[in-house]
């Protein structure tokens, strides 16, 4: 299918450019309901993003007009050029500014160490490393198991051939604990780059704990104002959402009105951040548009510095892109977690959603688990909910010295903010 | 827009029918679901437009059989005569890998025959992108006029034809539908304060639809501009009315994953306790069914094969049944109610929401805004998620209106975060508002993946709510 639609491309008339993604993904799925196999799954697929560039001036104006569709299925050469012509037609309407694909150089391809053995026989596996931590009274009541192979490939006019082939087992595990008084569980969504066992066995057992604790768990009284230390997931999400709007769209798009050099802390008591961009793995070394991935800072010490995102904006910006990543970076803080659990505080284990609204400055959440550190004893709580000012937050926080590396994120493991109200 | 089924799976269909028959003569029960969605996205701001595909579309196939104590399943999309005997061995060794984890016990699905073709068309022109494209333009541009402080303005549609085929020993089914959804979103900016508001609605007119966007544009930068003075509310229990999209939040999130009944075989639900018990003011009946009302979410067979239901939920205030998959009601020994919903042919089917609702009551908005002395109107859905199994409650609104003395003061408060228990929420629920709005412009995630088009909505209702 691939040389049908790169041979349209290149003799179609109107075609002044184009950028074609292919992804094939071999994936093996498996379900378990209640310790037991409910389901199993093959998914083999192959498919293509097919984007068409027309350029054209108007009042002496150079416009690069792009329209997009997908491939599916095999298609006949005849019906590739019929939507390679839709395309065109419909670029050129399209007033956006003009800019230049990314420039090609060797064709390369970058793999990922594939897991050794047979998929559903290593699903299995996987299975049996939560299902055997089963005990009378908790169990991982939901458990499924994704195995896949993605394989990009990324092709344009100006010669970008880039290829790369990723592995991960995501899994979603739901634990349980059936107490005398009541049932509880917790969500968890694991994903992993390789299939590192003693990892997913810790996390396993590590689930089980905490929904133990959330049956333990018990009321936080009456509203207060304490401080909120975040862990793990909820971390990632933190500094992910604190730097969306740093992207060259966003900027193009004026979403933020915050532009390289300006301060994301006003006076900082607290730690100041550094946070960069990476690429997950070697094996993922470039982006969607053929941009080569390198680390990149976008704050340092609490000023924007950079941008990333697609060369489109990029290029909009006059800016030469960083490119699309998967990874947030994010340099620790001095503290041991130790420090910043000694006054009285909330940590949070479980929340239903970090909510961060930039715009108002709110940060808050429904807490399904959380260890509550009064001063003298820590006792497990949940059923309330925090919020606070970001701004607040971000001028205050302080970062833990222990580390933690997760799909998407890699940095400090626990962020400490200041005083929230808990209600 | 082609206005007709997928004749891609048309002309496939006799292939489908040769491995349906292969497969028969290995499996007890075997079916196929053929999906072709064609769609586009067209998207215009201020600088850029882009005219990308929809995110659901997708051509492929999913085989599913039962070898006697497993359901398995094969995803592909690559179908040829001569790629049949590949299908036919992957399937097998699918379903002859070692297992070592033992299988649920569950029978082969009996079906009954069926056989049926289904048709809802776009109503009225299908424009062209660049008709469309000049109209979305000419929205953004007047909308920029109105105010110095509008920086941004964001209009979209889009159109998508879903064509479905379900084959199996007793079915036939093939569905065509279309739907055409229309986005606005406005950001403003005063000094370094930025607020955003937006909209989305949608019908299977596209020329109606990008009509209504125009008031709808206007009314969103409207309210991006009030947003410009809005601050967070001081957290606590307040009386507050909810708007339809924000019962609609309630209705879904809140409570309705809890009466997905795959949440039952996983013991994964407390409503699976509280059927024939109460569970809401005995003001409030609820709904489910992609046949219940007319919206993005309504089909006329799901993903198993199961024609549309109108599922009645909740009546006077008493949790009656819930909804499900075919699957899942294999396992339950209940009927499926037509709620079996794949995020695409690569993923699995799991009991999904279609059109949630509550029903209208007779109370007048006006009257129920008189009777509160302190909360608020919250208005329009951000986001939610759901806690089926202890029945916690995240549900966002992105603004309120503040109620003072049962007068609305005219000072707005955003984002309105509220949380607590479900069952607490629902049961002081004590006027519902004669009105009545299902809206269908997201989509719903089961856990944080599975996404799916989903609608909901209802009456305006009083209740009381922890906002935080």
């Amino acid at each position: 299918m691939i040389r049908t639609l790169l041979t349209a491309l290149k003799t179609h008339p109107g075609v002044d450019g184009w950028l074609v993604t292919e992804t094939a993904t071999a994936s093996r799925q498996a379900f378990y309901v209640l310790n037991k196999l409910e389901t199993r799954r093959i998914q083999e697929t192959r498919e293509y993003q097919v984007t068409v560039y027309h350029r054209f001036a108007e009042n002496e104006k150079t416009y690069l007009g792009s329209s997009q569709f997908a491939v599916s299925r095999k298609l006949p050469g005849k019906e590739c050029h019929r939507m390679i012509e839709e395309a065109v037609h419909a670029a050129s309407f399209i007033k956006n500014q003009d800019f230049e694909l990314v420039e090609g150089g060797t064709k390369r391809r970058f793999r990922q160490t594939p897991p050794a053995g047979d998929a559903f026989e290593l699903l299995d596996g996987v299975a049996h490393g939560f299902i055997d931590l089963s005990t009378d009274h908790s169990r991982f009541n939901a458990l499924e198991l994704f195995l896949t192979t993605s394989t990009l490939r990324t092709l344009n006019s100006r010669g970008v051939d880039l290829t790369k082939t990723l592995h991960q087992l995501e899994i979603e595990a739901i634990p349980s604990f059936d107490g005398e008084k009541q049932k509880v569980e917790l969500y968890r969504h694991f994903v992993y780059p390789s299939l590192d066992w003693k990892q997913i066995r810790r996390d396993a057992a590590t689930a089980l704990e905490e929904v133990a604790a959330r049956n333990a768990a018990g009321s936080i009284g009456e509203a207060k104002t304490l401080p909120v230390i975040l862990r793990d997931e909820n971390v990632k999400e933190f500094f992910q959402t604190l730097i969306e709007d740093y992207s060259y769209g966003s900027v193009y798009r004026q979403m933020t009105d915050k532009k390289i050099g300006d301060t994301l802390q006003k006076e900082p008591k607290g730690d100041v951040l550094t946070i960069g961009m990476r690429p997950a793995c070697k094996a993922d070394a470039f982006d969607r548009d053929g941009v080569i991935l390198k680390p990149a800072v976008i704050v340092e010490k609490g000023i924007l510095k950079d941008y990333y995102g697609p060369n489109q904006y990029a290029c909009y910006l006059g800016l030469k892109p960083n490119g699309i990543y998967n990874t947030t970076a994010v340099l620790p803080g001095t503290n041991p977690i130790k420090t910043l659990r000694k006054t009285p505080h909330v940590e949070i284990i479980a929340l239903s959603g970090i909510q961060i609204d930039m715009y108002s400055g709110y940060i808050g959440g429904e807490v399904r688990l959380a260890l509550w550190f009064d001063g003298k004893e820590t006792r497990p709580v949940s059923g309330f909910s925090f919020s606070g000012n970001i701004d607040r937050c971000l001028a205050n926080l302080r970062l833990s010295k222990e580390t933690v590396t997760m799909d998407g994120y890699s940095g400090p493991r626990f962020v400490a903010l200041p005083e929230m109200e808990l209600l | 827009m082609t206005g007709r089924f997928s004749r891609y799976l048309r002309n496939k269909k006799p292939l489908l029918r040769q491995l349906l028959s292969t497969l028969k003569e290995r499996y007890p029960y075997v079916s196929i679901l053929a999906t072709d969605v064609a769609g586009t996205n067209i998207v215009v701001d201020k600088s850029t437009t882009s005219v990308v595909p929809s995110g659901i579309t997708e051509t492929g196939f999913v085989v599913k059989v039962f070898d006697g104590s497993l359901y398995s399943e094969y995803s592909f999309n690559e179908l040829e005569e001569k790629k049949i005997p590949d299908i036919v061995r992957a399937v097998t060794e699918l379903t002859a890998a070692p297992r070592t984890v033992a299988p649920v016990t569950v029978p082969p699905l009996t079906e009954m025959h069926l056989s049926k073709r289904f048709r809802r068309k776009n109503v009225g022109r299908v424009m062209t992108t660049d008709e469309v494209i000049v109209i979305l333009k000419q929205y953004v541009q007047t909308t920029l006029a109105l105010s110095s402080e509008i920086v941004n303005v964001r209009t979209a549609i889009e159109t998508t034809e879903i064509s479905k085929l379900f084959l199996s020993t007793e079915k036939d089914l093939e569905q065509y539908y279309t739907w055409s959804g229309v986005r606005a979103f406005v950001l403003a900016r005063r000094g370094d304060v930025t607020k955003y508001a937006y909209d989305g609605f949608g019908t299977n007119s596209q020329e109606g639809i990008l009509g209504e966007l125009k008031a709808s544009v206007a009314e969103t930068a409207h309210l991006a501009l009030s947003l410009l003075d809005a601050v967070p509310p001081k957290p606590g229990v307040y009386d507050v009315i909810t708007d339809p999209s924000i019962t609609g939040l309630i209705a879904h999130e809140a409570f309705g994953h809890g009466v997905e009944m795959d949440m039952f075989v996983k013991d994964r639900a407390q409503a699976k306790e509280f059927v024939g018990k109460p569970v809401a003011s005995p003001l409030i009946h609820m709904h489910d069914g992609a046949r219940s009302a007319f919206s993005v979410a309504s089909y006329f067979f799901d993903d198993d094969g199961v024609l549309a239901h109108d599922t009645k939920i909740i009546d006077k205030g008493i949790l009656r049944r819930g909804i499900s998959d075919a699957l899942s009601a294999l396992q339950l020994g209940t009927e499926p109610t037509g709620n079996g919903r794949r995020e695409s042919y690569k993923r699995k089917a799991y009991t999904r929401m279609t059109n949630t609702f509550f029903e209208p009551g007779t109370d007048r908005l006006e009257d129920m805004i008189g009777s509160i002395a302190h909360g608020y109107l919250l208005a329009a859905t951000n986001n939610g998620m759901e806690d089926p199994k202890n029945w916690g409650i995240q549900c966002t609104a992105h603004y309120g209106r503040e109620i003072v003395d049962g007068r609305l003061t005219g000072k707005i408060v955003s984002p309105c975060v509220m949380s607590g228990h479900v069952i607490d929420l629902l049961k002081s629920i004590t006027a519902v508002s004669s009105d009545f709005k299902v809206i269908g412009s997201g989509s719903c995630g089961k856990g944080y993946k599975e996404w799916v088009r989903v609608a909901d909505g209802g009456p305006y209702l009083k209740a009381k709510v922890k906002i935080g």
